[in-house]
């Protein structure tokens, strides 16, 4: 045979490079041809691609709104609870009384209170707040934080890998569609660190490389028989040279909060989650695009009270104290602090005093780099039930990270069966009123 | 050959005997004939038969969860017994690895929290047993969806207890689970692709409308005693028909009562979380916000099944033995369906119904003749999972090699061999730990299950006390409740101090707090058995009868060994799930938040524990594995004991050619094993 013929994968790259080549979809920078309408493009323009760095927040379980970011101290007491609403550094901002620290950072951070989805179960509501589509069989949407490195894949520091997870569960999409590179580096106990990153002391230099040659070596064969045809294959090479790589980092202690002062350490506070969110600090500052530190447990359908007692409290410390702390290290200029969760819960309490799933009104918060503090977003009606003014999805919410970012929401990326998909979902588009 | 159906049917009278060989060898061959002549209709060429090395090492790793052990991978492919192959799966089948594997699958699919109250252990403890037991599938399910009552008494009540508080996303992951089904945004509004309608969902959840999470056994037994039940009792002793001064007077007359009620009434207060109770009078109500005009926001709500069938009226104290009934009955058009293609997908890496947690919206099979034939096959085999999954092993399908490319996400996956995989977390954890130990399918921790039991023998003996004797205990009771308050502020206040210490990296403090926090425990533990003993105002030889009653009214945190790859534990015997950070959580293994959570996708810090981590170290530098390596005198041996250990395989012309140069000396060898871990070929199963 002397004609050349292409593969089915590679005609396939072949076709979707063709065709982003005829759309002019994978060339970089800005250009206002791509955006479907002028005023996003006004919108990216203008927040400059402030944030370099996001540090994405997840109350995994579903956070309640109304106790928290909407508060309604106008609302029946079977709504409101024994919740109270505080006053904030900003006049007309109110917040639940549990975020008491919080309220003095009110002037850095955008509260929507006008998120809406129909996603009421955990699984695909946490799917779809992170990857602004609903879940399908035939393929997994990449998240955020993967959207971000592929449409600017420039790695802010070569050696740490650009998106890392603290305390996620085992249903984070990941890189989904995208190429393994892409998918998040999982810290499963921020205490601990990035574990084993460092080779034995009785190995030299000459043998650990040396069991690196050989493990090429043993995998020919494998490699030559499933490395085209199995996407996971071709992950665990990939993985291992970002492993090899990552053992050579001058950054690792990145990931040793042992290095932290007391103080520090004090300030942030003493539970798992508060490690979590120091250890993305300390990841933003040496490099790190984009850090999600997930807080599990808000499921509240009992007892919704006690659970705010003692979750909100925590929540409250770390996230103060980040704010504080970045802007401190003057890093709050170029990194962007996301709270989000999957949904909100009924604001009507039930008989258990807990409250249930509830996607139709929440609130997310957003602050710091690109973002126009002291806002408030969109409204609920005056018992949190619906909402009222700015309905926001999960998609406008996306693309409004991405263009806090100077990423193009609207960018077309095509998956391996040419579907096209954007970091703002079908239809998202920023919400230029919270973007500086 | 003989005939299908016929052979399987005589089965059915034979209840929980293993099926004779001849029936799973016809079933086999019957699924092979039907798949390979509908896959030469659509043009699909099933691949070759495997060589006994790739065959030893995947039958070990499907069937019973880990690989293989040198001997084992040596004894099998040296065989030249011409059934060798038929022999090791029925072998298989029946050691302790299978149910392990099986018990690992359940525990993923029904997310099971063993530190979740004492329902968790208990719960854990009798999936446990009823997968070493081999109780039929209908049955199982049957157990946790009728149970009733308290975990002590029955423990498959966890089922329900593990989603306290949560009854609507427990039916929802119920359907999903055991019917395949999403019917999740059905609670929210009518579901946007499948036919359920909000109203069809909550008529389903009707049938766990009475469903309460307290303890009413222990009310029960107040009353009995006291003469009234602590709490509220709105029409106490007929006072709903009494006039406003007989009730003022009554009341009066109860006061004494009521206190000493409410006062005995708090040995109960942790077994709310544990029990389950029907209340008669409790019926579902429609949410404030229902928006259809099938129904009104805030109206009862009748039972009534999904999939059109007929509900005949329904006594309200039967109401989850009729849902219970419904959901496993071989009627149901997907109960025997869905576990069927679960277990499809475990034996060949993928189902025929592509998503086996989403019927609705998985592609067509390309196979539907399959899924039938596989209903009956389950249904005759009684819901006997180990004979069903043995006679999937039985097939040739299982000896063909796997198809070189993953199936395609969103299309049906053509079979024409079984899907390449990677060990899952438990599996690549297991078979770590047999490299470095040798086989230990049967070892058992029996901590949980002896936890298990002593809560339940303290338990009936608190059940049993008169009187006096409960006076006694809630006095002892209430006494370390409050000096269990005391200990865990201190402990707490240790603990922070130790966070701190670690903080400051002051190892030695970290350890001295440790210290301070262990005797803290303990003389606390000391303080109040001593102390609760004296509060025993009885008999001498009653006193060790009311202490054991008395721990039933504690919560339970339940003791095991730490995971720890020197503990000779297959991860089954370990509490689920897995603690993040450990072996088996960083590859994936379940993390019960979800039904089927467990995933084998690659990650960096996979690759550092493969590089650097405790199990490398131990297999290679100081373990019986570095050991055997040493002794073996010449490199030939050396490549041979590697290749069989870790890939279950004689070294290949190649491998020799390539490898002998690289094992001249034990340390040499011992970096090979250490590439090999890491290499794909050892991830993989083939």
């Amino acid at each position: 045979m002397t004609h050349l013929q292409l593969d089915p994968e590679s005609r396939r790259d072949f076709l979707s490079s063709t065709a982003r080549a005829a759309l002019g979809v994978s060339i970089g920078g800005a250009a206002a041809s791509w955006f479907n309408s002028a005023e996003a493009a006004e919108a990216i323009a203008k927040s400059n691609g402030k944030a370099k760095h996001v540090i994405y927040l997840y109350m995994a379980g579903g956070m309640t709104h109304i106790d928290t970011l909407d508060p309604k101290p106008e609302a029946p007491s079977e709504y409101r609870g024994p919740v109270k609403a505080i006053s904030t550094n900003v006049d007309g901002i109110q917040l639940g009384h549990h975020f008491e620290k919080t309220a003095k950072h009110a002037d850095k951070m955008a509260i929507i209170r006008s998120m809406n989805s129909t996603q009421g179960a955990h699984a695909q509501g946490n799917y779809h707040i992170h990857t602004a589509y609903t879940e399908r069989a035939s393929l997994t949407h990449p998240s955020l934080g993967s959207w971000a490195n592929k449409l600017d894949p420039a790695r802010l520091k070569s050696t740490l890998p650009p998106f890392v997870t603290v305390h996620a569960g085992n249903r984070h999409p990941g890189a989904g569609f995208f190429e393994p590179s892409l998918a998040p580096l999982p810290v499963g106990d921020a205490e601990k660190g990035l574990q084993f990153a460092k080779k034995k002391k009785n190995i030299s230099e000459k043998q650990f490389n040396r069991q690196i040659a050989l493990r090429a070596k043993l995998d020919t064969e494998f490699a030559a028989r499933f490395n085209k045809g199995q996407r996971n294959v071709r992950a665990y090479d990939e993985m291992f040279d970002a492993a090899v790589n990552l053992m050579k980092s001058k950054d690792l202690e990145a990931f040793d909060l042992s290095k932290e002062t007391k103080e520090t350490h004090l300030a942030y506070g003493t539970e798992k989650f508060s490690k979590g969110v120091l250890l993305a600090r300390r990841l933003v500052e040496n490099g790190v695009r984009f850090v999600e530190v997930q807080y599990r447990g808000f499921d509240w359908h009992s007892n919704n009270f006690t659970q705010a007692d003692e979750k909100l409290p925590v929540l409250d410390q770390a996230y103060a104290a980040l704010l504080t702390d970045l802007k401190q290290r003057g890093l709050l200029d170029s990194t962007l602090v996301v709270i989000a969760t999957e949904f909100g819960r009924t604001p009507l309490i039930d008989s258990d005093a807990g409250r249930n799933h509830f996607p139709k009104a929440f609130s997310f918060a957003l602050a710091g780099a690109g973002i126009k503090g002291g806002t408030v977003y969109g409204a609920t009606d005056k018992t949190a039930s619906n909402v009222i003014t700015d309905k926001t999805s999960a998609a406008d919410f996306n693309a409004t990270i991405a263009a806090a970012m100077g990423l193009n929401h609207d960018q077309v990326i095509y998956s391996p069966s040419r579907r096209p998909f954007k970091m703002g979902g079908k239809t998202g588009q920023p919400i230029k009123e919270v973007l500086t | 050959m003989k005939f299908f159906l016929p052979l399987l049917l005589t089965s059915l009278t034979a209840n929980a005997k293993p099926l004779s060989i001849e029936v799973v060898h016809n079933t086999a061959r019957e699924i092979d004939n039907a798949l390979v002549s509908a896959q030469i209709k659509q043009k699909i060429t099933p691949n070759p038969i495997v060589d006994d090395a790739t065959f030893v090492r995947r039958a070990f790793v499907n069937i019973i969860g880990r690989t293989p052990t040198l001997n084992e991978a040596k004894h099998f492919i040296d065989s030249k017994d011409p059934e060798k192959r038929f022999k090791i799966v029925d072998k298989l089948v029946q050691t302790p690895g299978f149910n392990s594997q099986l018990f690992n699958f359940w525990t993923d699919l029904l997310r099971v929290k063993t530190r979740n109250e004492t329902a968790g252990l208990g719960w854990h403890v009798w999936l446990k047993n009823a997968v070493n037991k081999n109780m039929p599938y209908d049955h199982m399910v049957n157990h946790m969806l009728s149970a009733q009552g308290h975990v002590a008494d029955n423990p498959a009540a966890g089922y329900y207890l593990r989603d306290r508080g949560m009854l609507l996303d427990n039916v929802s992951n119920t359907v999903q689970v055991f019917l395949g089904q999403q019917i999740g945004c059905a609670q929210c509004h009518d579901h946007p692709f499948d036919d359920t309608t909000q109203m069809e969902y909550f008529q389903l959840a009707a049938f766990l409308g009475g469903t309460e999470y307290r303890f009413q056994g222990g009310r029960d037994k107040i009353k009995e005693l006291v003469g009234v039940a602590p709490g509220k009792n709105k029409n106490m002793m007929g006072m709903a028909n009494m006039s406003r001064k007989e009730r003022r007077e009554m009341r009066q007359k109860m006061k004494g009562k009521l206190q000493k009620a409410r006062d005995l009434g708090s040995v109960f207060r942790y077994h709310n979380r544990n029990a389950l109770y029907d209340n008669p009078q409790k019926e579902l109500k429609l949410p404030k916000d229902y928006q259809y005009d099938d129904g009104k926001p805030g109206e009862n709500v009748k039972p009534g099944f999904l999939f059109g069938l007929e509900t005949k009226d329904i006594p309200p104290t039967q109401r989850r033995k009729y849902f219970a009934k419904w959901v496993t009955s071989p009627k149901n058009p997907y109960f025997t369906k869905v576990i069927a293609n679960r277990l499809w997908k475990q034996a060949f890496g993928y189902g025929l119904v592509a998503n086996p947690d989403d019927w609705s919206n998985s592609p067509d099979p390309l196979f539907p003749e399959i899924v039938d034939l596989l209903e009956k096959a389950m249904i005759a085999a009684d819901y006997d999972l180990k004979q069903y999954l043995r006679i999937l092993y039985q097939t040739k399908l299982f000896q063909r090699q796997v198809t070189s490319e993953s199936p395609a996400p969103g299309f049906s996956f053509h079979f024409a061999g079984p899907a390449l995989r990677r060990l899952s977390g438990p599996q690549l954890r297991d078979s770590l730990i047999t490299l470095l130990s040798g086989n230990i399918d049967h070892n058992t921790d029996e901590s949980l299950q002896k936890s298990w039991t002593k809560y339940v023998t303290s338990f009936k003996a608190l059940m049993k006390a008169d009187q006096q004797q409960l006076a006694a205990i809630d006095k002892a009771s209430d006494y370390s409740e409050v000096e269990r308050r005391k200990v865990q502020k201190e402990i707490s206040q240790l603990n922070t101090q130790m966070r701190k210490a670690k903080g400051e990296g002051d190892a030695a403090l970290v350890k001295k707090i440790q210290q301070q926090i262990r005797d803290t425990r303990r003389l606390a533990n000391q303080k109040t058995a001593k102390e609760g003993k004296n509060m025993m105002d009885m008999e001498a030889n009653q006193v060790p009868i009311a202490m054991m009653a008395q721990a039933a009214t504690r919560r339970r945190a339940p003791r095991s060994r730490p995971d720890h790859p020197e503990n000779h534990l297959r991860t089954s015997e370990l509490p689920t799930p897995a603690n993040s950070g450990s072996t088996v959580a960083q590859f994936g293994g379940t993390d019960a938040e979800s039904p089927s959570s467990a995933h084998t996708d690659a990650s960096v810090p996979q690759i550092l524990r493969l590089l650097n981590g405790q199990e490398t170290n131990l297999l290679t530098d100081r373990g019986r594995f570095a050991n055997h390596l040493r002794q073996q005198k010449t490199a030939k041996d050396r490549l041979q004991f590697l290749f069989l250990s870790i890939y279950a395989t004689y070294p290949s012309k190649t491998d020799q050619k390539q490898f002998l140069s690289e094992v001249q000396t034990p340390q040499d060898a011992a970096t090979l094993a250490r590439a090999m871990l890491t290499s794909n070929r050892f991830l993989f199963v083939q």
